[in-house]
């Protein structure tokens, strides 16, 4: 039981991840009308990050950890994700070389 | 018969081992009387005796030693050597003895075509077509090269890798080569005695344009297209094309291939009645004598007819375009609207790049999805067959299924991993504002001046997704990908409507969904209406594009003083659009920006149909108010919902977020052509340096090479001869192909769609489909092939098309009803339709071919079926 809670607060960690992520891309986003939208942009990574606070603190330490695992995995797969973006352009370019 | 040369008189049909497949055709048909142009054959022995001469043996032998990856290198070496060596003096003086008879019996100065003529080409399969060059325009002075060129050929890493491949001994091989003087021809073509598209023997099809025939040949200009019954020789079907170019009878050194033709002569028909019973006779006669199906070259110089070649037929079936095609493929139809002809190599090349295969694969130029990758996606327990046909029609006619609950974990694995690689977009994209993407102009405009960006590199910068800090440059194609929501949004709508308000009109989510402001393309309809209400303003404006054919209207309004006003907001219109263009995702396509006849012909229609788009619009807006207030009235009878309207609420929601949706991916697909038009304009310019260095010849062969021939030609490891007879082979292929439909499927077959259609075919002229668009329309057919040619469709015809894209839509205007060979519900036409309230079927097969303009038809776009009426006469043009 404990291993499926675990999974399930991974899970969590990764799904709010998501939302924080886009929420960090919002400075970059709205750039260029951002003396206009920067409440809406500081509010958007305020919610987001404040709620994985307020959930990473009830959680227990073991599923604490879990929890942070999930934010920290899924960072790491969204920035892994667009080196290989890349490589695959490369490799497509290879394929096309071998034909 | 040994080494000595050959006149073409004198070799026989037997004779392929010594004059290969070619000469022995050309000799046979001398023989027999056909008036072919005077020639000589350099033999297949003197092939053999020269590479002993130069002791070509080692070479050859050490061909085993090297894996297929290594042919490249062995083979350069090899050719080198041919090339670099010089003829026994015997053999080049018999050969430069035999071009001085044929010089002396013209009387004139010559130019022979070279052709390599294969012992083993053309038998059977003709497995070495393409392997094997030819030269054209050849002066003395050039024969000899051009000979050892030839016999070079033998040894490109093709056709040695096709000879290891089928057990060739490659010491075994030689070629003839047949020598034969190039008729100055006024007007060239080809024959085949056989439907080569439909494969029908009653018919004879001739294609023919202005010049020599390399034009066609090369598939450089549309020719002039005529269907003549074989029994009267009566003409079943004429199409004249718009013949811009021509191959000059003399090529001047340095010059281009291909010359403009006279405006003139562009549209006049190349063929009297007279020619095309002549070409007929003559095609006939060659069938007759070869005994099978003939595909003949001929010209004519002079009033005289001369036959160049006949060989025998290769009819495309689709038993052919899928020929060694393994695993079993759907095509993807949301993308067939653009791909309807397939794409050139280059393009698809590049294309290629963006997809992520195995799952989407490019095949012949046609887009696929392989159904092995989408079946193991999808969590349904059913046959391929079904499975086929979910992917084929999953978006009208879903067949029912079963889900496998071994798959469905997988499924759901499949889709978390989806989240987690989009996910951050769909959150980022979920309330972006309009303007988000305008900044893609800008980057574009960059991209296009940075000399830094190549082609592949626009791509990369401006069509994928690999910066992460990027938020305008990578994002356009994920918008695009993200907002597939839409559909997700429509299917919610439509349970909602159909859950709470019954027996409301068919296309009421559609409707509901109307009307959305901001939509690029629907501003661009807008804007090509605000010039052709300009254009009204002034007479002589009006005048011109009414009565000037749209390729010759822009030259005439700059010559006419009245017009500046009109112009510049041509030019403000071409600055917002010019990067559109008919079949966009093809990177040959010229833009609006370079050809501003489609937008000029757009307008023109405009003013010929007198209709005003605004009123259309207040309709619709009218018959969408009116079915809001119906499903209000409906909702009335639930609870609450007098008083708080949530259920109203909810749909307006939903609706309100399926729209912004399809604007976004409407919206997104705005930029990416223009992000195509960015890599157009690169390889343009790689296309004038290569021109300007000889690497290539004619405007638009750039097209036709494969991307890393490119990339060689570049470096330098790759001229002119290398690619020559690829880029000649590649645009015969691409314009057969382009005459054909794409199969459905590849390697399975779709399931028989129900009992209703079954029915329906039985009762005679009608043609299945799918329906895009719902409502029943009876009217006269208009056929149109190409709107910026044909664009007078009159109020109320209804349009048959092989396709459309964003440049038909001012035709919608005007029409009664839409039937489109390709397409689904989510394509252009059918989006383009039900936002004009009109019934549209689209993916009918051949439909261009079988409806001709002027009869009637019904088309009913509630069951996607259409019927043809008793014939009014008329043809298809």
């Amino acid at each position: 039981m404990t291993g499926i809670v675990s999974m399930v607060v991974f899970l969590l960690g990764m799904c709010l991840a998501v939302q924080l992520v886009a929420s960090l891309h919002g400075p970059l986003d709205y750039s260029y009308t951002i003396k206009t939208k920067f409440p809406e942009v500081i509010l958007r990574i305020l919610i987001w990050g404040g709620l994985c606070v307020v959930l990473a603190i009830p959680f227990g330490d073991r599923y604490r950890s879990s929890f942070l695992w999930g934010l920290a995995v899924y960072a790491v797969f969204y920035l892994l994700f667009y080196p290989a973006t890349k490589l695959m352009l490369k490799r497509n370019l290879k394929l096309l070389d071998r034909e | 018969m040994g080494t000595e040369i050959l006149g073409l008189e004198d070799v026989r049909r037997g004779d392929i081992a010594i004059a290969g497949g070619k000469g022995a055709n050309l000799g046979e048909l001398i023989a027999k009387g056909f008036p072919v142009p005077p020639g000589f054959v350099v033999p297949a022995k003197a092939c053999e005796e020269f590479f002993q001469h130069i002791a070509l043996g080692r070479e050859i032998e050490s061909i085993k030693d090297f894996s297929p990856d290594e042919y490249g290198q062995c083979c350069s070496s090899i050719r080198e050597i041919i090339e670099k060596a010089d003829l026994p003096s015997g053999l080049a003086e018999s050969i430069m003895a035999a071009h001085e008879e044929l010089v002396n019996r013209r009387g004139a100065e010559i130019v022979c075509a070279v052709r390599s003529s294969g012992t083993a080409e053309d038998l059977g399969e003709a497995s070495f077509a393409g392997q094997h060059e030819t030269y054209y325009y050849v002066k003395a002075d050039r024969l000899l090269q051009m000979i050892k060129h030839c016999w070079a050929s033998l040894w490109s890493p093709e056709a040695v890798s096709y000879r290891t491949t089928q057990g060739i001994d490659h010491s075994t091989v030689f070629m003839a080569v047949v020598v034969q003087e190039m008729i100055q021809s006024t007007i060239s073509g080809v024959t085949f005695t056989a439907n080569p598209v439909t494969g029908n023997r009653d018919e004879i099809v001739t294609e023919s344009s202005w010049g020599m025939g390399a034009a066609i040949v090369d598939g450089r200009v549309t020719p002039d297209h005529y269907v003549v019954e074989r029994e009267s020789l009566k003409i079943r079907e004429k199409r004249i094309a718009e013949k811009k170019f021509m191959v000059p009878a003399r090529l001047e050194e340095g010059g281009s291939r291909l010359l403009e033709v006279p405006h003139d002569m562009r549209r006049k028909e190349t063929l009297s009645p007279d020619m095309i019973r002549t070409v007929s006779q003559w095609a006939i006669k060659a069938e007759e004598h070869f005994g099978s199906a003939q595909d003949i070259e001929w010209a004519i110089a002079d009033g005289q007819f001369y036959m160049l070649q006949s060989r025998p037929i290769t009819v495309m079936g689709h038993e052919d375009v899928t020929k060694g095609v393994e695993g079993k493929y759907v095509i993807f139809k949301p993308l067939i609207e653009n791909f309807t002809d397939p794409l050139t190599p280059l393009t698809g090349d590049l294309m290629s790049l963006l997809f992520s295969p195995p799952v989407m694969q490019l095949i012949r130029g046609w887009a696929y999805l392989s159904l092995k990758h989408v079946k193991a996606i999808l969590p349904f327990k059913a046959s391929d067959e079904a499975f086929a046909s979910l992917i084929y029609g999953w978006d009208a006619h879903p067949p029912e299924m079963k889900i496998s609950p071994l798959k469905l974990p997988f499924t759901l694995i499949g889709l978390f991993l989806g989240y987690l690689m989009f996910g951050v977009l769909f959150a980022r994209t979920r309330r972006i504002p309009s303007d988000f993407m305008d900044r893609f102009r800008d980057l574009a405009g960059r991209v296009d001046k940075d000399p830094a960006y190549g082609p592949f590199e626009t791509l990369e910068r401006l069509a994928s997704w690999s910066r992460l800090l990027d938020p305008v440059g990578n994002q356009v194609l994920l918008v695009n990908f993200t907002a597939a929501r839409y559909i997700l949004g429509l299917g919610v709508l439509q349970k909602l409507v159909r859950r709470w308000a019954h027996d409301l009109r068919e296309d009421a989510e559609a409707l509901l969904c109307s009307g959305t402001e901001g939509v690029l393309s629907a501003e661009m309809g807008r804007g090509i209406w605000a010039l052709a209400k300009e254009a009204k303003k002034t007479l002589a404006v009006r005048e011109a594009l009414e009565k000037t054919k749209p390729e010759k209207v822009l030259a005439k309004l700059q010559s006419e003083p009245e017009a500046s006003e009109f112009l510049k907001k041509l030019d403000q219109f071409l600055a917002q659009n010019g990067h559109r263009a008919l079949k966009e995702l093809e990177l040959q396509s010229a833009r609006w920006e370079e050809n501003p006849s489609p937008v000029l012909g757009m307008i023109r229609n405009y003013l010929l149909v007198e209709s005003d788009p605004s009123q259309h619009e207040r309709k619709i807006d009218q018959t969408r108010q009116d079915l809001e207030e119906e499903i209000k009235q409906k909702l009335e009878k639930y609870p609450f919902e007098r008083l708080f309207r949530p259920r109203w609420r909810l749909i307006q929601y939903v609706a309100s977020r399926t729209k912004f949706f399809a604007k976004m991916r409407e919206n997104s697909r705005f930029y990416h052509i223009m992000a195509f038009y960015m890599v157009r304009k690169k390889i343009l310019r790689v296309e004038e340096e290569f021109i300007s260095q000889g690497k290539l010849r004619c405007k638009g062969d750039i097209f036709f090479l494969r991307w890393p021939e490119l990339v060689k030609m570049q470096a330098g490891d790759l001229e002119w001869l290398g690619v020559e007879d690829r880029i000649r082979d590649r645009r015969m292929e691409h314009i057969r192909l382009s005459k054909m439909v794409p199969p459905k499927t590849i390697g399975v077959k779709l399931l028989e769609r129900d009992e209703m259609e079954k029915e329906i075919k039985a009762v005679g002229d009608v043609l299945t489909g799918q329906s895009a668009s719902p409502g029943d329309y009876e009217g006269v057919a208009h056929v149109i092939l190409d709107p910026s040619i044909d664009i007078e469709l009159k109020p109320g015809e209804i349009l048959v098309a092989p396709y459309t894209d964003p440049a038909w839509t001012p035709l919608f205007l005007t029409a009664g009803a839409a039937v489109v060979e390709v397409g689904s519900y989510l394509s252009h036409a059918g989006t383009v339709a039900r936002e004009f309230g009109m019934p549209c079927v689209v993916d009918v097969p051949d439909c261009t071919a079988r409806i001709h303009s002027g009869v009637r038809l019904i088309v009913d776009g509630d069951r996607g079926f259409v019927r043809i009426l008793k014939g009014e006469g008329g043809e298809s043009e």
